[in-house]
């Protein structure tokens, strides 16, 4: 499953940048861009959608109007709401509507690229690892455990380890925090699959014994 | 303001109760009856007032104070008699009695300084009432201005402008550095150019570059039609009358929203005039939909201020089945 898109926008170059951008992340999905938000709405209501991108000031009906009036319905749950606008004023109010993020036009692809992380935090249940040519979508539920081994990561589920280039860092960074803890300088873990642990390891689901650092066992032992 | 002003005429009022009584405790002061003393004080009041509000108003001013040299000659020729008449009958002077003209004296100077004092009052009041009003017309001049230059451009204009430039640069690079050279070149009109007369030929680059910029956000082509029948783009003319005019088409006509919006613009010499004709379609958006706008009054204002009533005749704007038309003429040389 990917991410499932829709962007709303009066204004077609603002829509043509957003796709642009989107496509430059293999994950995001953009079901459909609309340009007059009462469409929008009806499409809302009759599809799931995981992610809006929302323009605030459009005729007709404004994105705050739009967001607050999608309550969650049987179907599914409530899309999340990026906001993208001209005006800087309106972003308290944004986040009241539960917004995930709140882009001020002109928007750049690095400050794009931070609320996408913010998704990845929030919205997705998987990670997207390169492995050779081939992309492995895996499911945060399938995975034990995170072990970085200098420029790869070695990441373990009950069926396979895969090897990938990243930095641990950067999964930290995008893995949810509630989901997954780092222990160790080497280690990130599942939470769901720890099952004992002492002053100094922790012992997963599938019985591996891992070391628990200094540092990260304040943190460790507070979410458990 | 106005209360200010109700103030100062509270403060001129209590002034004067205040002279009076002080002056009518005085005069009872001296040994003399009380119908005496009012008699007095009615002869002062006579001459007080006759000062303050009908002789320095009319005739203190250029070309008249000869006049009012013999008027004040004639009240005190006046009054005079009648003061000797009271001082003889009715009050008497130990001190003074002895000598006639030591009388005569006295009520002259009296009087002449009665006359004085309502003349310095006079004075004083109306200096304070005209720098009041140098100060209200200078405050409303300040505004007027400080609106003019709000209205120039909205800001919104300018940073949807400069976002729709934003994307544009991803994938068209020939349209993006025509669209930034035409905002440049409006900027600058905008900035550095009108604050004087400009030729014909700069309001209509601004105009057309608007037109253009605003195009922008928009896929298919907008109804914006513009039709100039100038004999001369060298005349000059004042800036910033006719673009604030399509702004307001713009803001009220539905452009870009519905399909069947328009906005038709006519320039052309009438009488010796520019005479600028503005139709736009009516707005159905119950947000938009604000008829007049603080861009038509300040127009409005500014054609009075280039020549007072000049906009009655000048400024019109009426309401259509469909739409709203705006006539304006300008001067142009």
């Amino acid at each position: 499953m990917n991410l499932r898109v829709i962007i709303i926008d009066d204004e077609y170059l603002a829509i043509r940048l957003l796709e642009e951008y989107c496509s430059r992340f293999p994950f995001i999905n953009v079901l459909q861009s609309f340009k007059d938000p009462v469409p929008a709405l009806r499409f809302l209501e009759e599809n799931p959608v995981d992610l809006v991108f929302l323009d605030i000031q459009m005729p007709r009906i404004t994105g705050m109007e739009l967001a607050s009036r999608l309550s969650p319905d049987g179907a599914g749950k409530r899309p999340r709401f990026i906001f993208t606008t001209a005006r800087h004023d309106f972003a308290v109010k944004a986040f009241e509507l539960d917004a995930l993020d709140y882009l001020v036009k002109p928007v750049s692809f690095e400050r794009f690229e931070m609320a996408i992380r913010k998704v990845e935090e929030n919205i997705l249940d998987f990670l997207l690892l390169k492995n050779g040519h081939r992309t492995i979508r895996l499911a945060y539920e399938e995975i034990i455990f995170i072990e970085g081994l200098n420029e790869y990561v070695k990441v373990h589920t009950p069926e396979k380890k895969i090897v990938t280039l990243a930095a641990l860092k950067d999964l930290e960074a995008r893995l949810p925090r509630n989901q997954f803890v780092r222990i160790h300088k080497s280690y990130i873990v599942s939470l769901a699959f720890v099952r004992s642990w002492t002053a100094s390891e922790v012992e997963m689901a599938e019985g591996q014994r891992l070391p628990l650092g200094r540092v990260y066992k304040d943190n460790f032992l507070g979410l458990l | 303001m106005r209360k200010a002003g109700l103030k100062n005429f509270n403060f001129a009022l209590y002034a004067q109760i205040i002279f009076w009584v002080v002056l009518f405790i005085f005069i009872l002061g001296s040994p003399q009856s009380v119908p005496a003393s009012l008699l007095l004080l009615f002869c002062h009041m006579v001459n007080f007032y006759f000062v303050f509000s009908w002789l320095t108003p009319r005739y203190f001013e250029p070309g008249r104070y000869s006049w009012f040299g013999v008027a004040i000659v004639a009240l005190l020729l006046t009054l005079t008699p009648f003061r000797l008449w009271i001082e003889t009958h009715f009050i008497n002077r130990p001190f003074l009695f002895q000598r006639g003209r030591h009388l005569i004296g006295l009520v002259l100077f009296s009087e002449l300084t009665l006359s004085f004092l309502a003349f310095l009052f006079r004075m004083a009041l109306d200096n304070y009432a005209s720098r009041r009003r140098a100060d209200q017309l200078e405050k409303g001049r300040l505004e007027t201005e400080l609106k003019f230059l709000k209205s120039q451009m909205s800001p919104h204009f300018l940073f949807n402008t400069i976002n729709n430039i934003y994307a544009l640069a991803l994938t068209e690079p020939y349209k993006t550095r025509e669209s930034l050279m035409k905002l440049s070149g409006l900027l600058r009109y905008l900035l550095y150019e009108c604050n004087q007369l400009v030729p014909f030929a700069k309001e209509l680059d601004a105009i057309e570059s608007y037109i253009a910029l605003f195009q922008l956000r928009y896929e298919t082509a907008l109804n914006i039609t513009l039709d100039t029948q100038v004999s001369s783009s060298d005349m000059l003319i004042e800036p910033m009358l006719f673009l604030p005019l399509l702004e307001n088409a713009i803001k009220h006509s539905d452009i870009g929203v519905v399909p069947e919006a328009f906005i038709h613009i006519r320039l052309q010499e009438e009488g010796g005039l520019l005479a600028g004709h503005f139709v736009n379609s009516k707005s159905t958006l119950p947000s938009r939909n604000e008829p007049g706008g603080i861009g038509l009054q300040n127009i409005r204002k500014r054609l009075d201020m280039l020549q007072s009533g000049f906009s009655e005749q000048n400024l019109q704007v009426r309401e259509t089945a469909n739409g709203f038309e705006v006539f304006i003429k300008i001067p142009c040389t």
